[in-house]
């Protein structure tokens, strides 16, 4: 076992040195109250006890549990007394302090400090400095937040995230960038303004992408998503410009000179057509290849790469031309995927940035009649080889978003839906959804059915935003035509197509027209606080244990006092917020990727203004481990899912109830744990030791998820966690493991459309590794040693050496290099235990094979 | 007829997702073989209607692709008629909508002719034919062993003329 001492540096343990400490407070006391060998013997043995089951664990926590153990034996308080002034006397005797050391250790490579993001790290100069910045702030907020909240953090109850950040420095969560707003009305970067045209070409505005993601992530601290349906229709420009640069060059030829005299045309139509495309699609190739390029490569200034994901939404195109375009588009970047990235030893391994969102459209892609099917076979052997792209279905969310289609911000992050009242000259152009309905057909259940045919709307200065995120629940008042106030109009007529998502016209005199406009990009989340459930449930079940009572009734109520103080974390947190002034970063809030404010104004004052534009998180981990505490049943089982439910019904209807009386939108949020899996387990074990299924691993489930050790088939899974979706519609992603060696495609988009049918979001999971010793490319087996470490190990040659062979794995959200010794124990130990989700159930037990 | 296992949610035994039926009992014994304890005709367990219902009920959600049958030796004369009894039953519930793949170690135009190899022939979509050469071993090939093992289009497919598939 190792222990981490104050620095982050880690020893390894020893019985001796526990022993010295109390012989020292021991002989330091009066004569009467000393202890004599055989209970300092009982003392240490308690503290031996009380470790059972940890592998790494902090110097604090072994104090914390000396000096618990010093107080069972009252007789001798003095003894536990001196042991506590000894330590702190220890302390302050220090030559540097605590910061320091902690500085220090970054600097000689020594620390064990982990990020949030596992994929930082600590030996690069450009993220020790992120990290030295990261310490410093924690020990402000340590000293400015409210004192019951950084102890409830500190002991594992709650955890705020990105505390190395937020609230000291004036930055946020994560984005959806508006790149749309910022190609048609100019930005900014440094000095430089930027304003693409007509003359753009698509190669050019792939560049400009990747300079804007690589300047928003040094503005945030989480990921961002931008969508390619904002470049799509740069390839139609680039497609004129190469069709009158091929005509140009033909005049200028001897024989097009003459034919210009004779007005007549040197080429023929279909040979020039060809030709255009085919150099369209040279241009698309290098554009795709130069920003897959750029965003690995880049450096934020948090010393990562940044963390971008794609949008590849067909339903986003406005028009039959772009949707073609679209899809040109989305076959090029899914073959590039494909390929793959070289590693440092010339392997082709998988590129972990951007991430890729594709959607499943009914009508364009999921089913093989629909036109762009093939593109859904082309991201199913995409899979195979990557794990990528992520899957998000536009019918469940339409379902869960009130008929939006709204993609996750980064890896998870989920925005609602909203609207708002925008004016238009009049002459302004728009998309019909009527106009394009024959191409799209919208999936409507019966929310979006009522959305989209024959309701009414009243007029719009009437809505009061703060009060009501959703105008749909005031449209449905009305009840016909006649009763309608002046200037208002039925909603079936007038539908404006934003990307996919339906506006209305309200209003229209001479001058303008107001319209009722779905807002996607250009939003953002302000932080997370994420409640460790699974603590509840146990602290509950030993309430009840020592003074009876039911298990579940206890846990709703010590589960409100705790969502109280997260609740009260998150107000605070949003308050720094607030403070953020549009000139921190002029990137996000002048110049367009967010929004357009004056160099001076607080976010506050916007946030105020447009009280749905963001979110702000309540995380949640454990329900697996809650269902075990509390009723000693998995959450798959009925009954599981009945309390599990039960419990996310419950927090969305404390967050209701905070977002009417605070103007907040608070949005439930299914956490992505990174080293925060380890941090809760080891709380949870240290507070109530080793429980069957509950405390024996190193990692607390994520969100809804079931257990990664339980057998179960993809399609069940999918099935069941589906239902969480619409309770945890402020992040989730699902996930199933595939087998790492299969060439079947059919049976990947088999579970596609499956997802399709059930889930908002989804991803699939496998290991996967190049071998630099053997060349072995494919699966790689994952065991665990006597004292808890991982190895890998290459199933071909036997190679387990971490710095020859390149493993790559689903961390949270996202993937990232498991073999470096960058991944915390906890997630490892999370990898180590799941299991198949297909070629996953057999009849009869393994016998004669 | 005997079997020796059922395998649900199977991805390496056709394409999509299917269930995996291994009969029990082979004579060809290959060199290398992957399943030899499926050998003999005794190994495994019985293949009861109870046990067929079960494949069956397994193959009825949308996702599933259809059925596979391995062993041991499916198309071993004394396998035939328990195979073409599992098939008769798959067609009745599933018509064509679902589709059959079969392995066997023989060549094609080896395979031992009784009426039920006709009826198999004619019902099964996909052959995965000849036997497992550990000379031509070749794991990265998808549903074969070795690379003289053909994927076959059997409703393509005659004697005189043998139509394969290209799988990826």
């Amino acid at each position: 076992m190792e222990v981490i001492k104050v620095s982050g540096k880690t020893q390894e343990f020893s019985v001796a040195k526990i022993e010295r400490a109390i012989n020292l407070a021991n002989k330091a006391v009066d004569v009467e109250q000393r202890m004599d060998d055989a209970t300092i013997q009982k003392v240490i043995n308690n503290v031996v006890k009380m470790l059972d089951g940890f592998t790494s664990v902090s110097v604090d926590d072994i104090h914390d549990m000396v000096e618990r153990s010093l107080m069972k034996y009252p007789s001798h308080y003095q003894v536990a007394k001196e042991y506590i002034t000894y330590r702190d006397r220890k302390k302050k005797n220090k030559k540097f302090n605590e910061i320091e050391e902690q500085v220090l250790a970054v600097i000689d490579g020594t620390s064990t400090l982990r990020g949030d993001n596992a994929n930082k790290r600590i030996d690069l100069n450009s993220s020790a400095r992120d990290y030295i910045a990261g310490i410093t702030c924690k020990s402000i907020a340590d000293k400015t937040l409210p004192k019951k909240i950084m102890k409830a953090h500190k002991s594992g109850l709650i955890h705020w995230h990105d505390l190395d950040y937020s609230p000291v420095q004036k930055l946020h969560n994560c984005d959806l960038v508006n790149v749309d707003n910022m190609f048609a009305e100019g930005f900014q970067m440094g000095d430089t303004r930027i304003e693409p045209n007509d003359e753009t070409p698509f190669e050019t505005a792939c560049n400009l992408l990747a300079q804007i993601n690589l300047q928003v992530s040094s503005c945030q601290y989480g990921g961002q998503t931008v969508s390619w349906s904002h470049l799509v229709p740069f390839i139609d420009k680039s497609r004129k410009q190469i069709r009158k640069k091929l005509i140009e060059d033909m005049y200028s030829t001897p024989n097009g000179k003459l034919c210009k005299k004779l007005h007549i045309k040197p080429y023929n139509e279909k040979w020039l057509n060809e030709k255009v495309e085919e150099k369209l699609r040279e241009e698309i190739y290098k554009g795709v290849k130069t920003y897959q390029y750029q965003v690995l490569c880049h450096s934020s200034s948090n010393g990562q790469t940044p963390f971008v994901s794609n949008n590849l939404c067909l339903r986003e195109a406005m028009t039959q031309r772009e949707l073609d375009d679209y899809a040109m588009l989305i076959e090029e970047i899914l073959k590039r995927r494909i390929k793959g990235v070289k590693d440092a030893s010339g392997h082709y391994i998988s590129p972990l940035f951007p991430k890729l969102l594709y959607w499943t459209c009914d009508g364009l892609n999921v089913n093989p009649e629909d036109p762009y099917f093939y593109l859904t076979q082309l991201a199913a052997k995409c899979e195979l080889k990557r794990t990528q792209p992520d899957i998000v279905s536009e019918r469940e969310t339409r379902r869960v978003k009130k008929g939006q289609i709204i993609p996750s911000m980064g890896c998870r992050s989920l925005l609602g839906p909203t609207w708002e009242l925008k004016s238009y000259p009049i002459n302004t152009k728009f998309h019909y959804v009527s106009a394009f309905d024959d191409v799209i057909s919208y999936p409507c259940d019966d929310l979006t059915l009522d959305y989209f045919s024959g309701l009414t709307i009243l007029n719009m200065s009437e809505i009061d935003f703060v009060n009501c995120t959703y105008p749909y629940e005031y449209f449905t008042e009305a009840k016909s035509f006649e009763e309608l106030p002046n200037g208002s109009y039925p909603i079936g007529v007038y539908r404006i197509n934003f990307r996919g998502n339906t506006g209305w016209l309200l209003e229209k005199n001479d001058n303008e027209v107001k319209i009722c406009e779905p807002i996607v990009y250009g939003r953002w989340n302000n932080g997370v606080i994420t409640i460790n459930i699974p603590h509840v449930a146990l602290e509950a079940k030993k309430e009840v244990e020592e003074n009876g009572g039911d298990p579940v009734e206890k846990f709703f109520e010590i589960f409100t006092e705790r969502m109280e103080l997260v609740h009260e974390g998150l107000k605070v947190r949003y308050d720094y917020c607030k403070n953020i002034v549009a000139k921190n970063s002029p990137i996000l809030w002048q110049h367009g990727a967010l929004a357009r404010m004056d160099e001076n104004k607080t976010l506050g004052e916007y946030m105020e203004e447009h009280p749905t534009l963001c979110t702000i998180s309540v995380g949640y981990v454990g329900l697996y481990e809650t269902c075990e505490a509390l009723i000693g049943e998995s959450n798959t089982s009925e009954n599981g899912r009945l309390l599990s439910k039960r419990i996310l019904e419950y927090m969305n209807t404390l967050c209701n109830s905070w977002k009417a009386n605070d103007k907040i939108n608070y949005a439930i949020y299914g956490t992505p744990e990174e080293s925060l899996t380890y941090k809760f387990a080891m709380a949870n074990r240290k507070d109530f030791g080793l429980i069957d299924k509950v405390t024996d691993k190193d990692y607390v489930v994520n969100s809804y998820h079931v257990d990664p050790r339980e057998h179960i088939d993809a399609f069940r899974k999918i099935e069941i966690e589906g239902e969480y979706l619409a309770l945890s519609s402020g992040g989730a992603v699902s996930y199933v493991e595939i087998l790492d060696h299969t060439h079947n495609v059919d049976a990947i988009v088999s579970i596609i459309q499956w997802m399709h049918k059930n889930i908002v979001y989804a991803e699939f999971n496998k290991k996967i590794a190049v071998c630099h010793v053997c060349g072995h490319e494919g699966g790689i087996e994952l065991i665990k040693t006597e004292n808890g470490d991982f190895k890998f190990i290459c199933p071909n040659c036997g190679n387990s050496d971490d710095d020859k062979m390149d493993v790559t794995a689903r961390l949270c959200g996202y993937l990232g290099k498991v073999n470096a010794g960058n991944t915390n124990k906890g997630r490892l130990d999370d990898i180590y235990h799941r299991v198949l989700h297909t070629d996953c159930k057999e009849e009869f037990e393994t016998e004669g094979e | 007829m005997n079997i020796t296992n059922i395998k649900y949610f199977s991805t390496v035994n056709g394409t999509g997702v299917r269930t995996a039926v291994f009969v029990s009992g082979c004579n060809l014994h290959c060199d290398g073989c992957f399943n030899t304890g499926a050998w003999s005709f005794k190994s495994g367990y019985e293949f009861s209607q109870e046990l067929i219902d079960k494949v069956l009920e397994s193959i009825e959600p949308e996702y599933i692709a259809g059925l596979s049958i391995l062993g041991g030796e499916p198309m071993d004369p004394k396998n035939q008629s328990g195979v073409a009894k599992l098939i008769k039953q798959f067609r009745d519930k599933f018509g064509d909508s679902k589709t059959i793949w079969l392995w066997t170690g023989y060549e094609y135009g080896e395979i031992p002719i009784t009426s039920d190899a006709f009826y198999i022939l004619a019902e099964v979509d996909v052959i995965v034919d000849g036997p497992f050469k550990a000379s031509k071993k070749d794991l990265s090939l998808p549903y074969r062993g070795s690379s003289n093992q053909r994927i076959i289009d059997a409703k393509k497919s005659t004697v005189a003329k043998i139509v394969t598939l290209d799988v990826e």
